[in-house]
């Protein structure tokens, strides 16, 4: 291989690397900004298999007062990055919470509140086998402003971009 | 036959420097592990060494079959359902096929009992030595080359002799993936349907007939090996020229004739060797080279039947994403039919998804392909040539947005995998201490975090590949990004998409 | 062919792998895992069933859960039997309860098998149940253990009737063997104790015999041995009227008559309610077949029997 073409190489990925970035930048300040965290209550139904509302939007910082219910069979209900997972019994007032990282923490509440300080989009899925479709059950919490939706567009522009410019440059023949 | 591949950015078929020990005639960097790795050299030259592979892999399967029919209906508690479509297919999409090229090919056990029938052994060679032939042979059985093979031993039609049957079966089977993938009986029933008649094709046609032609597995491996960074080649094309043996291809007493019914010496692109290493054996010469190379050193597409193989793996990539890592319930119960009894929405679903994967998403792509050569005016390249070289990044692309889809599946549910390591069958048992591990899925909250790189990664290479492939085509520069610039823009609108749908 | 000493290993390598795999989890299943020290307990092994809303004992896998429709259990149990029970579920979780034979509420999770043991003390008929909502058919989900009383007073008696004389044996053993070769025990009970049940007949059930001997009056084991002496000593007991061996010999020579009559010669049984069914048991005239020497016999072994101590409940 020709030094100028490894040269040119290195200033090619050089260049995709410095649109992603910049794309991600740019993604990442132009989400919106989320308004003033509040306090919701939230009753969350589950059934085979689905949990309604199966996308749950809430702002960082906002608090939730969750309630679950299922419909049919015994559900679970683990969120992800929030270290929280619940067993929902069908036809009782109760349901069971409990912290994953603390096995045998498990408590019967009738309501559990969570503060959203982590934004992004964290799933939440069912934790006990259901039936058939048990791996599958899952909706979603998108905590805005959920910064890594548009940084990865901004990315994903960016390399268009980035591919660009260096399909653009001359070339010295080979 | 070159494949005409382009590293540097040049124009023309093929670089100037000539055939190095660390580079092929196409100019790429390749390390031949034969030689850098005696000991593997040692194993796979042994007669023994598919038996040796293929073997443990039958025992499980066939484990697999027992526990589907005699274990717990409960998919996620049965070691059919979890080591096949959580562990085989995480490890088949992210590790085999990118680092090893078709490697399950050469461990599966689906044509195990096919080719012992036809060979008639297991791992001894069937050869006749010309020079030895008396003239009066009367062994029963088919004359290919010098092996004699048992069985009808029919060519494959040559209607079929595409990847299209296995297009259309990988798409059935994944119409019916939210039963598949849940009730082990279903997967005993779709597994043990095709090891049956893969025994059954061989006594009918040549070679690996159903491996080349109907597996449905081979369909998308064959697409994707060609990304991969392993390959098996003849390591100089002149002494195969000089060759009067043919011992690859023929067969000698060394080794049977390539299984796969590929000349080794043409051999140019992975998609269709399954590395069963018979004719690292029978040549004479010790002129195969099992190699080491970049990442997306095949670039050739050279069939509608492969470029529609991509646009179905995209199309299943995405429902998949949206129905099975997506949140809305409905999907599910069209998919999941025969728990819902939603037939209607289960005929709508199917109906999408075959339109979506066979008709609009090639037809969006054929729409961009031909905006581009309209920019570009008037061009030498055949409509044929520029749609085919233009659906190439859809493999590399492919490739990465599957590993991003199945990611989820291996950190969120792995866990299934040490539960049924210690009872495989749902009986109550508790072999090695795991079989009451809890549901454990691994950092979830960081998939997405993974994803992203690895699809951006994915648009990297698929631009990159588009644009060589482009400049390949196109005499001019400036001509070249007016043709590939519609494509470029679909293949982002789909990672982001796709963005949209992992992150958003 | 080249390399046939290899080939044929391979081959035989091949045959035993396969049958090793489709043995051995069969085999594992039914030696290790269940351990044989556990022979001594019944085991009973549950499958919730959402679906169709019940426990069944039949055996519920991945081939034939779909196919078939499951019979919902009713297992039958003894009294004071040790019993293994082992809880799977089919689908989703279940709740076992079962609170007349004590037994908490078990989770029970899909693709686990949850195991307790228990015994059961009294008999009756114990329902158990789901108590986790389990799907639309979950209020059906009731199954019972029905658990039979522990006793049983028949034992099977083998080929009775091709036993074996006892060689030069005395009085009391002809009887006793004579008694077991012509059955008397299926009606009157081993050893003599009665039970049972006759039809309408005025004394209910078949009586015992074990208590022939304070009923001839003869409350003193040496009495009980001067009369079996005699009797082996082939004397007729009326010749003995002058110099009576035992107090009250009257008694026992009347009721040594009775009896020896009544074996002889049969009787029917008197009916409870005249205008009933005629009591089907019937004391045989065995005097068609046993001479009067056997007679005195089987009446000297009769003499040795002793009656059962009566537990509140059971019959006899």
């Amino acid at each position: 291989m020709m030094p100028q073409n490894r040269a040119h190489q290195v200033l090619d990925t050089v260049i995709v690397l410095a649109t992603v970035l910049l794309g991600g930048v740019v993604g990442y300040v132009a989400a919106p900004k989320p308004p003033a965290p509040q306090e919701r209550q939230i009753t969350i139904r589950a059934r085979q298999y689905a949990y309604e509302p199966e996308v749950l939007r809430v702002n960082k910082g906002d608090t939730l007062r969750l309630r679950f219910i299922s419909e049919d069979v015994v559900h679970g209900f683990f969120l992800e990055g929030y270290d929280l997972d619940v067993k929902i019994f069908p036809l009782e007032p109760e349901f069971e919470v409990s912290r994953p990282s603390k096995p045998g923490s498990g408590e019967r509440v009738q309501e559990v509140a969570i503060t959203v300080e982590r934004e992004g989009k964290f799933r939440y899925r069912c934790s006990h086998t259901c039936g058939y479709m048990h791996p599958f059950m899952q909706g979603e919490m998108i905590v805005a402003p959920n910064r890594l939706f548009p940084t990865s567009i901004g990315m994903g522009l960016g390399v268009l971009f980035g591919g660009l410019i260096v399909a653009a440059r001359k070339r010295k023949p080979a | 036959m070159k494949t005409d591949r382009n590293l540097q950015g040049a124009s023309s078929s093929g670089s100037t420097a000539g055939p190095t020990p660390s580079e092929d005639s196409a100019g790429g960097r390749r390390i031949d592990l034969l030689r850098l790795l005696p000991p593997l050299k040692w194993f796979v030259s042994r007669r023994w060494f598919q038996f040796a592979v293929v073997f443990p892999t039958l025992l499980l399967f066939l484990l697999f079959l027992l526990a589907g029919i005699f274990g717990s209906p409960v998919g996620n508690r049965n070691i059919i359902v979890v080591f096949v479509w959580i562990l085989w297919w995480f490890l088949l999409i992210s590790v085999m096929v990118p680092f090893a090229s078709r490697v399950w090919c050469t461990v599966c056990p689906f044509p195990f009992f096919g080719e012992w029938l036809q060979r008639r052994s297991l791992v001894a060679v069937r050869a006749i030595d010309p020079k030895q032939r008396t003239g009066e042979e009367s062994e029963s059985g088919v004359l290919i080359g010098r092996n004699r093979y048992f069985g009808l031993n029919r060519r494959w039609p040559k209607a079929l002799s595409s990847i299209w049957l296995q297009n259309i079966g990988f798409l059935a089977l994944c119409t019916f993936s939210a039963l598949l993938l849940t009730r082990p009986i279903v997967s005993v029933m779709i597994l043990g349907f095709l090891i049956l008649l893969a025994t059954v094709l061989h006594l009918i046609y040549r070679h690996r007939a159903f491996c080349s032609y109907v597996c449905p597995v081979s369909g998308f491996l064959s697409l994707y090996a060609m990304t991969s960074m392993m390959e098996i080649r003849s390591a100089d094309t002149d002494v195969c020229a000089q060759c009067g043996d043919k011992g690859c291809l023929a067969g000698n007493d060394a080794g049977w004739g390539c299984a796969w019914g590929i000349y080794p010496s043409k051999l140019d692109r992975n998609n269709y060797c399954g590395l069963c290493m018979e004719c690292v054996k029978s040549c004479p010469h010790d002129n195969m080279a099992l190699n080491l190379r970049p990442f997306g050193s095949d670039t050739q597409l050279k069939g509608y039947d492969e470029a529609w193989k991509a646009f179905i793996m995209l199309a299943l990539a995405l429902a998949y994403s949206v129905i099975f890592l997506g949140p809305w319930g409905f999907l599910k119960d069209w998919a999941n039919v025969t728990e819902s009894k939603e037939v209607g929405g289960f005929l709508l679903y199917t109906v999408i998804l075959w339109a979506g994967a066979l008709v609009v998403i090639p037809g969006i792509f054929a729409l961009a392909v031909w905006i581009g050569r309209r920019l570009a005016g008037p061009h030498e390249a055949s409509a044929k040539q520029v749609f085919l070289g233009f659906a190439y990044p859809l493999v590399p692309l492919g490739l990465l947005v599957w590993v991003a889809f199945s990611l989820p599946l291996l950190l969120v549910n792995g866990s299934y995998i040490l539960m049924v390591l210690s009872d495989p069958f749902g009986w109550g048992w508790n072999l090695f201490g795991t079989a009451n591990v809890a549901w454990t899925p691994v950092v979830p909250q960081w998939v997405p975090y993974l994803q992203v790189p690895l699809l951006l990664v994915g648009l990297a290479y698929a631009l990159k590949a588009g644009w060589d492939q482009a400049t390949r085509l196109f005499g001019r520069q400036s001509q070249a990004l007016k043709a590939f610039a519609p494509v470029a823009v679909v293949l982002t609108v789909t990672v982001l998409y796709f963005f949209k749908l992992y992150t958003g | 062919m080249k390399a046939l000493g290899m080939e044929r290993a391979a081959v035989g390598i091949t045959i035993v792998g396969i049958l090793a795999v489709l043995i051995l989890p069969f085999l594992y299943e039914s030696w290790v895992s269940r351990p044989a020290a556990r022979a001594d307990m019944r085991v009973i092994t549950l499958t919730a069933i959402a679906e169709t809303g019940i426990w069944t004992t039949e055996e519920v896998r991945g081939g034939n859960y779909f196919a078939k429709t499951f019979a919902p259990a009713r297992p039958e149990l003894e009294v004071g039997e040790s019993v293994l029970l082992r809880l799977k579920s089919a689908d989703v979780i279940h709740d076992f309860y079962c609170p007349d034979l004590g037994i908490e509420p078990v989770e029970v999770y899909p693709g686990v098998v949850e195991e307790l043991v228990f015994t059961p003390d009294a008999p009756g008929a114990f329902d158990f149940y789901c108590t986790t909502v389990c799907g639309q058919a979950h209020f059906r989900m009731r199954g019972q253990f029905i658990v039979r009383p522990a006793t049983s007073t028949f034992e099977d008696p083998g080929e009775y009737w091709l036993a074996e004389p006892p060689e030069d044996p005395s009085l009391v053993e002809r009887g006793e063997w004579l008694f077991k070769r012509h059955a008397c025990f299926s009606c009157h009970g081993e050893g003599g104790h009665g039970g049972v049940r006759n039809a309408n007949y005025v004394k209910g059930t078949v009586p015992a015999l074990d208590s022939m001997a304070s009923e001839a009056s003869l409350y003193y084991p040496e009495d009980i041995e001067a009369i079996v002496s005699a009797l082996e000593k082939e004397i007729p007991l009326e010749d003995l009227w002058d110099d009576p061996p035992v107090p009250l010999f009257n008694v026992v020579l009347a009721k040594y008559q009775a009896v020896r009559e009544l074996i002889r010669s049969g009787v029917p049984a008197g009916k409870l309610d005249q205008e009933g069914p005629i009591p089907p048991l019937v004391m045989p005239a065995w005097g068609q077949v046993l001479s009067d020497s056997d007679i005195d016999a089987l009446i000297a072994y009769l003499l040795t029997l002793e009656p059962q101590e009566h537990v509140a409940g059971t019959s006899g």
